[in-house]
């Protein structure tokens, strides 16, 4: 096969690790509350098959689902664990139904303690998942809050791959649109000020939405709870290691390849940490297909980087392509 | 520095446009009111001889002084007065020191018949160069539709706005990762709402400088030309996409509106973020920034070192940035150092 053949065949073979799921009863669940999310979840009538069907046009050979928003931990949520085990458990049905077709990242009650370790061990254990969501804040506590430790620890000894997603803000701010990605932002903020970052370094993390704006204010986030004003040269070290902490993770492309946001992260991590997403079915196929098209046209991509970014990364990364 | 340009690089020559001077009736105020902080900063000991000998040992030839913080505390009363005291001491030292300083005055907003008073005085009477303002004064935001009247005056004055960012106003999140991490955001919520009001559209003869690269601004520009319509529009439970049919003009406008407004260098990694600011706005619209004295003096030559090691910018285009961008911006400098 000919180089162009060969990233042309790559280019159209894509690995999708940004794709949402919400089953009936889950939608229902936040109906129940009210939950503004339901009426939208809804309105977009997901199954199983809109998955596939947008997948297939989409040349998407797998999807590794995540639950919607506002995960399984929501205002007035009557019983998080269960819908976490029912979730997961669809999950797993979807993965076994259409080989080849989905792996899973597994949502944790995370703010009940126990129940959320006994999911993480059913998930990835039984289930065979692929990894877990974490989101920024769960009910407005952010990863520096005690609930976080326990699950980041065992993560952390199993090595899991954790996907970090933005929740909606504790406060909406000027713009809910630009401002959510840079939840991710805060979460690893929050992660760095209780020193998880440093503390749970084998846990292989993607960042959704490119680390929201860590590509651009890495650097800022490393000097959360540092004191300035203390010992230079400890500050300095810190400082050096933290950046290259965040620059050694995993980075989800959704909706992140317009040049600033591309600029910036092809500044700030290799291609070879970069992976493919779409946010399906919130994101239309059309907008997924200029983000990819504009991935293709990056400067200083070569073939090989470009299907690594688009299949590659995550062939290595997960162990459900091995 | 090898350079063919004729200003002799041996001596201060730089011109430092996000420069702030603590007076000491300031701190104590903000003491009494506010705990002494900024962004959870305590603030250092202040004086103008220890200020100017950080600027000669980082080639600082002027700096443009700011107070820091906020001054609006208390009552429109309260302000008035903390922002004349603030602007008569920022036309003191400059008088005192012409070569060495410019000056931002602080306006007592959200008092907008305070902040019009004021701004007549501080540039009438004083003639000082400009005007700070932060991205909120207790949750107004500065392109907030009560500001107006201020722009349409300042407008007419073809006034430089520098903005800076205020304490995030946002409830339930942790202030120990609210503070360091949303000041970046702030600058990007302060460019937000100058765009979404359209002052902007409305006042092309303003020329605003944000601070720190413009926060997070050039790295979300695309999202915030789009979040004007996104804030009309539909929108799901995961508001992460960028729209597919966007109203390409209106966002080509919003862009452009943004690549015609001035940056400072100050950032926190020069490779990432001078790099994706250059690609948006161009060094032209790029001035130095060192945050002095915020940022604890032992930094200083670090940052201005990653500055130094831009690769981005040839010898011209680093005077430029260091220099001569911000001399076109203020005449009077120009007239002094030339």
């Amino acid at each position: 096969m000919s180089s162009y053949a060969r990233s042309y065949h790559a280019s159209n073979c894509s690995i999708d690790i940004h794709h949402h799921f919400m089953p009936p009863f889950f939608v229902d669940a936040l109906a129940q509350v009210g939950h503004p999310a339901a009426a939208q979840a809804k309105a977009l009538a997901w199954s199983p098959e809109t998955s596939l069907a947008i997948m297939d046009d989409a040349r998407i050979e797998t999807a590794i689902l995540s639950l919607s928003l506002p995960g399984v931990s929501f205002e007035g949520s009557a019983d998080p664990a269960t819908l976490a085990r029912q979730c997961n458990e669809y999950a797993a049905r979807m993965i076994a139904d259409h080989p080849g077709r989905f792996g899973a990242f597994a949502s944790l009650p995370v703010l009940q303690a126990q129940a959320a370790l006994d999911e993480m061990a059913y998930a990835l254990d039984n289930l065979k998942l692929d990894g877990v969501m974490l989101l920024s804040n769960v009910c407005g506590r952010y990863p520096d809050d005690e609930h976080f430790t326990t699950l980041l620890a065992e993560l952390n000894r199993r090595k899991a791959i954790v996907f970090l997603h933005p929740n909606h803000a504790p406060s909406p701010g000027v713009n809910v649109y630009v401002e959510f990605p840079h939840e991710v932002t805060r979460a690893l903020a929050a992660l760095t000020v209780s020193g998880g970052l440093e503390r749970f370094k084998r846990i292989r993390y993607i960042l959704a939405y490119a680390g929201g704006t860590i590509p651009f204010i890495a650097s800022r986030v490393t000097v959360v709870g540092m004191d300035v004003f203390g010992s230079f040269l400890k500050t300095m070290i810190r400082y050096i290691q933290r950046v290259g902490t965040m620059q050694r993770m995993n980075y989800d492309l959704t909706a992140s390849t317009d040049p600033y946001a591309w600029r910036a992260l092809s500044n700030h991590t290799k291609p070879h940490r970069i992976l493919t997403g779409s946010n399906f079915p919130w994101t239309s196929p059309e907008a997924f297909a200029l983000q990819q098209a504009a991935l293709r046209d990056a400067e200083a991509l070569d073939s090989l980087q470009l299907a690594s970014i688009e299949c590659d990364n995550a062939r290595k990364l997960f162990a459900r392509f091995a | 520095m090898k350079s063919n340009h004729p200003v002799n690089t041996r001596e201060p020559y730089r011109i430092d446009v996000h420069h702030h001077v603590l007076p000491k009736f300031y701190t104590e105020t903000l003491e009494k009111v506010s705990s002494l902080t900024i962004f959870g900063i305590f603030l250092p000991d202040w004086s103008v001889e220890s200020h100017l000998a950080v600027m000669d040992k980082n080639k600082i030839a002027a700096g443009m002084a700011s107070i820091p913080g906020g001054i609006y505390y208390e009552s429109d009363a309260f302000a008035r007065n903390l922002a004349r005291q603030c602007n008569e001491f920022l036309a003191k030292i400059r008088s005192e020191h012409p070569t060495r300083f410019g000056a931002f005055a602080v306006l007592p907003v959200p008092d907008v018949d305070g902040a019009l008073k004021e701004a007549e005085y501080a540039l009438d009477t004083l003639q000082l160069d400009g005007v700070i303002m932060l991205s909120n004064v207790a949750g107004h935001y500065v392109g907030d539709p009560e500001n107006d009247t201020l722009f349409a005056e300042l407008n007419r004055r073809s006034t430089v706005v520098y903005i800076h960012p205020g304490d995030p106003p946002d409830k339930g999140i942790p202030e120990t990762i609210l503070f360091p991490i949303d000041t970046g955001l702030e600058t990007a919520r302060a460019a937000m709402s100058l765009l979404y009001s359209g002052v902007f559209d409305r006042y092309p003869d303003l020329r605003f400088i944000f601070s720190h690269c413009g926060g997070i601004t050039p790295y979300l520009a695309y999202r915030i030309a789009r979040g004007g319509t996104w804030i009309r529009g539909e929108g799901g439970a995961d508001p992460g996409m960028l729209d597919e049919s966007p109203d390409r003009a209106a966002t080509a406008k919003a862009i452009a509106h943004l690549q015609r407004q001035y940056y400072d260098s100050m950032t926190a990694n020069a490779s990432v973020g001078l790099r994706t600011l250059q690609d948006f706005a161009g060094h032209e619209h790029i001035l130095l920034g060192t945050d002095h004295a915020i940022l604890p003096p032992k930094y200083q030559p670090i940052k201005l070192r990653e500055l130094m090691g831009y690769k981005g910018f040839d010898d011209e285009m680093r005077m430029a940035v260091e220099r001569n961008n911000a001399l076109r911006l203020f005449p009077r400098l120009q007239e002094v150092l030339q």
